[in-house]
């Protein structure tokens, strides 16, 4: 099933969540909600599930408008980010749930719920866990078995908040891993929301950056990664050099410290600064200099042009920037 | 909003290091002291309750008790009860509900409303429900018009206690509600459930400590209530007596065996109810922890 | 989204206003057909005057008396482990579930002059049973919980740490209680007492039986409305409850506040 959204915003009192946010997720993709926290991207999920009400915009959902459906109708599978399984049932008893719910008519009989609950845990990998409780079981677990809970009942959509927020680094990993596997197995259309760049760029295939409210980026991981659409997003993927044009200084681009050339003689288009630290650890080699105006910027070189600058601290060094982007133009620089 | 008085700690078990603790000839004073203070205040009037019911014997005990004006007394007491309790566990259901699972402008002014009838000394309570139906009361020509006898009569009685038990199901209930937040709800709902069905499957199970604690407090005060009944009811006798009434009956008549015999029946019921009430503590602290450790803040 | 908030909301102000907001209407109703003179002639009655004054100085007795000894009793419940003290712990909320009436008739057996206490004050001059001395008495039983259990989730809750570290800087035992603990008690204590207080203002069902109801001397002000309710004086009675609801308001708003002056203090 496909998702659209479109215009969509929302205010909680004064605090403006999402502001005419729009976007589009292909149907069988694995989508990220990628930014900082309290950027409003749990709210847009909520808002796709039917657990909040947009203020304006619309959500469609396989084409049809779903904005005024509850939760109920929508076919969506959601898993949250603290599982809120159902503490006081096993685990069994909370993956069984959602068909346990329905009405008479469409309910399957007691032995089909059985062997599909058991057939979701095979899956997930926890059916010798059946019998317990949620506090019994670790949060790796947990979790697993909220996924299966939200399979359960055949969603056309699966939307995870933050799923591995609340784990370890190592479980976060492996679940990770786990996830694209499954994904790729049953090609789901998926949403989860993170605010873990690596995460997004690892799981998904494609990214809807938000940041404040605002639709930042919306592209495949390439696109965000190596084509960022502005400074939020450069800045959000590793660290930035900002450098001005020196004919026009108010011509700013920006350049990653892979991408700056440092040499010992100036040269066109070169910046003078001074060596700060050095720190050679491993590969590569990590320089940070001082422009005229104190401001950092970050170099990164491999160990062997290193070794064949021969730099030491407080020297002075040239610096260009390769493969600058810039965002903005601004004000007119016309060369006389 | 408080959600209940406060409840009884068990302590620390251990003892404390020496330097923490007071030296022990003052630890054994302050013991006494307490001790002293509870036995003359709560120990003795509770021994006393039964040392008198049984002054005369046991067959007088229980000829008063098997009396037919205090068996009527009892059937009233056990009435009103029967009827307050239901109706303010459903209020108080739907209250925790509202509250607990919603936002909207003016919560703190409701929970306060809720919390009114605490406020309000007992004869005043009954007074009112005589300002509204008795015979110069604002419904009373309205009532009398049509037959209908409330104050002096039962329904007068279930009234007045209806409204003097009316927040402890309620107060019990909010806190718990709220602690357990609405993210199990938000996933059965999800799944498909009705709102029922989120109810009574995810909801209900996990306050049923505090709706057992807020139904037993509820029913002892509905229960034990003297003094808005006492204005309501007339004391007619046989027909408009509660357990509490007629202890007072007996009592002004100088049967003293008799009144205290009745007496100890209630007693019974507050030695039941304390015992219930223990009980339900311990399970009622236990779930309010864990529901705190497992949910979630706000999500934005 | 959850469902289910307009049943809910829309029961709830429905049954809030049936059971509690109508009936508590009638109360200014009734007082606004009275003329201001009447009314005025009524509360200032000197025997209703009396009755003010026995009702609210035996509560702050009572409640002075149980503010001083609720807070030995917590601190040695939750300080001093001896045996049986989970069995006198839950006894502690036997006012709480004991009928007034049953309270009443009980105490009075027990401080009549040939009651177990009253006949052992008797020759020493002391009149407990229908003196003011006896109200007082059932106001301390009626009272007795709220102190305790209010004080008792906040010594509980007291950080050994805090103590040790006024230890360590050189302060004995005395000043550790009184300049430490002490202070983290006060809103809580206070709180304690508003609520025995309060509770104590109105009470009935304990203190009629007692206090021997004599007009000007031993006369509660809940028994002057029903006085008046008897003798069909519904506007009589009305003014002088109506007095004392101001003064329970009063005192609850003074207590909510407390509670979150106490729940302020507690987090910061």
């Amino acid at each position: 099933m496909s998702i659209e959204v479109q215009h969509v915003s929302k205010k909680f009192g004064n605090f403006v969540a999402l502001d005419d946010v729009s976007f589009s997720v292909p149907p069988g993709e694995l989508v990220a909600l990628l930014g900082p926290s309290g950027g409003g991207k749990t709210t847009m999920l909520r808002i796709i599930a039917g657990l909040e009400a947009p203020d304006a915009g619309v959500v469609l959902l396989e084409g049809e408008d779903a904005t005024e459906r509850s939760a109920r109708d929508r076919g969506v599978g959601f898993v949250f980010q603290h599982y809120a399984l159902f503490r006081h049932m096993t685990v069994f008893e909370n993956v069984a749930f959602g068909l346990r719910v329905r009405a008479k008519a469409v309910r399957p009989p007691a032995t089909e719920i059985s062997r599909r609950v058991h057939d979701l845990l095979n899956l997930v990998q926890l059916d010798f866990l059946a019998d317990r409780l949620p506090s019994q079981l670790s949060g790796g677990q947990r979790q697993r078995v909220a996924l299966a809970r939200a399979l359960a009942v055949e969603p056309k959509v699966l939307l995870l908040d933050e799923p591995f927020g609340a784990l370890d680094a190592n479980v976060r990993r492996d679940l990770r891993r786990w996830l694209r596997r499954l994904h790729d197995e049953i090609h789901l259309t998926s949403v989860f929301v993170t605010h873990d760049q690596e995460e997004a760029i690892e799981l998904a295939d494609r990214v809807v950056i938000i940041n404040r409210g605002v639709v930042e980026q919306n592209g495949s991981v390439d696109d965000v990664v190596d084509r960022p659409a502005n400074e939020f997003v450069m800045r959000f993927f590793g660290t930035v050099n900002v450098f001005h044009d020196p004919l026009c200084h108010e011509q700013v681009v920006y350049a990653r410290p892979h991408d700056v050339e440092i040499g010992t003689l100036p040269g066109a288009g070169t910046v003078e600064a001074r060596v700060d630290e050095v720190r050679a650890t491993g590969a590569i080699v990590r320089i940070v200099a001082l422009a005229s105006d104190r401001t950092p910027i970050h170099i990164e070189v491999t160990r062997e042009q290193y070794q064949r600058l021969d730099i030491a601290r407080g020297q002075a060094v040239h610096l260009r920037p390769r493969n600058a982007r810039a965002f903005r133009d601004e004000g007119d620089c016309l060369e006389p | 909003m408080a959600g209940g008085y406060a409840r009884a700690r068990g302590g620390h078990a251990g003892s404390r290091p020496a330097r923490l603790t007071e030296p022990p000839l003052v630890r054994w004073v302050l013991t006494a002291l307490a001790l002293l203070f509870l036995l003359v205040f709560l120990v003795l009037p509770l021994v006393t309750v039964f040392s008198e019911a049984l002054v005369r014997g046991i067959g007088s005990y229980f000829s008063s008790i098997a009396d037919p004006a205090a068996l009527s007394a009892l059937r009233l007491t056990l009435l009103a009860a029967a009827i307050a309790v239901p109706a303010n566990l459903v209020f108080g259901v739907c209250a925790g509900w509202a509250i607990a699972k919603f936002d909207f402008p003016g919560k703190q002014v409701l929970t306060t409303l809720i919390d009114l009838p605490f406020a309000v000394s007992p004869v005043i309570s009954g007074m009112l429900f005589v300002l509204l139906f008795g015979r110069q009361g604002v419904l009373g020509p309205w009532a009398a018009e049509h037959g209908i006898r409330i104050v002096f009569a039962v329904p007068g009685i279930v009234l007045a206690t209806i409204f003097v038990s009316f927040p402890f199901v309620a107060r019990e209930i909010i806190p718990v509600m709220e602690a357990m937040g609405t993210e199990e709800e938000e996933a059965a709902r999800v799944l498909g459930a009705s709102g029922l069905q989120t109810f009574f499957r995810v909801t209900l199970p996990n306050i049923k400590w505090g709706l057992l604690y807020g139904v037993v407090l509820c029913n002892a005060r509905a229960m034990g209530e003297f003094g808005a009944v006492s204005v309501v009811s007339g004391k007619i006798r046989g027909v408009t007596n509660t357990l509490p009434l007629h202890v007072e009956i007996l009592y002004n008549e100088y049967n003293f065996q008799g009144a205290f015999a009745v007496a100890s029946m209630l007693a019974l019921l507050a030695l039941v109810t304390l015992v219930v009430k223990t009980v339900i503590e311990g399970r009622l602290e236990t779930d309010v922890a864990a529901s705190r450790e497992s949910v979630a803040g706000e999500p934005l | 989204m959850l469902p289910g908030f307009r049943v809910t909301m829309g029961y709830t102000i429905f049954y809030l206003c049936l059971i509690v907001i109508i009936p508590l209407l009638t109360l200014p109703a009734r007082t606004a057909t009275m003329s201001w003179d009447r009314f005025w002639q009524t509360i200032s009655d000197p025997r209703v005057v009396a009755s003010y004054r026995l009702s609210i100085g035996a509560a702050l007795a009572a409640a002075c008396v149980n503010a001083v000894f609720g807070l030995i009793v917590a601190w040695v419940l939750v300080r001093y482990p001896f045996p049986g003290r989970r069995l006198i712990d839950a006894l502690i909320d036997l006012p709480f579930a004991l009928p007034t009436a049953v309270a009443g008739i009980t105490l009075t057996t027990i401080y009549a002059p040939n009651g177990w206490i009253g006949s052992r004050l008797e020759p020493l001059g002391i009149k407990v049973a229908f003196s003011r001395l006896g109200v007082v008495v059932a106001l301390i039983f009626i009272g007795l919980p709220f102190v305790v259990r209010t004080l008792q989730p906040i010594i509980d809750d007291l950080d050994p740490e805090v103590e040790e570290a006024a230890t360590s800087l050189g302060a004995n035992r005395w000043m550790v209680l009184t300049r430490v603990i002490l202070p983290h008690l006060y809103p809580a204590w206070l709180t304690g007492f508003a609520l025995c207080f309060a509770r104590a203002v109105g009470e009935y069902g304990s203190v009629v039986f007692i206090s021997g109801n004599m007009p000007m001397r031993t006369e509660i002000s809940p028994l002057l409305i029903i006085t008046k309710l008897e003798q069909f004086d519904y506007a009589g009675a009305t003014a002088i409850a109506l007095v004392m609801m101001l003064m329970s308001f009063g005192l609850l708003l003074a207590i909510n506040a407390l509670q979150g002056w106490s729940a302020r203090r507690v987090a910061g």
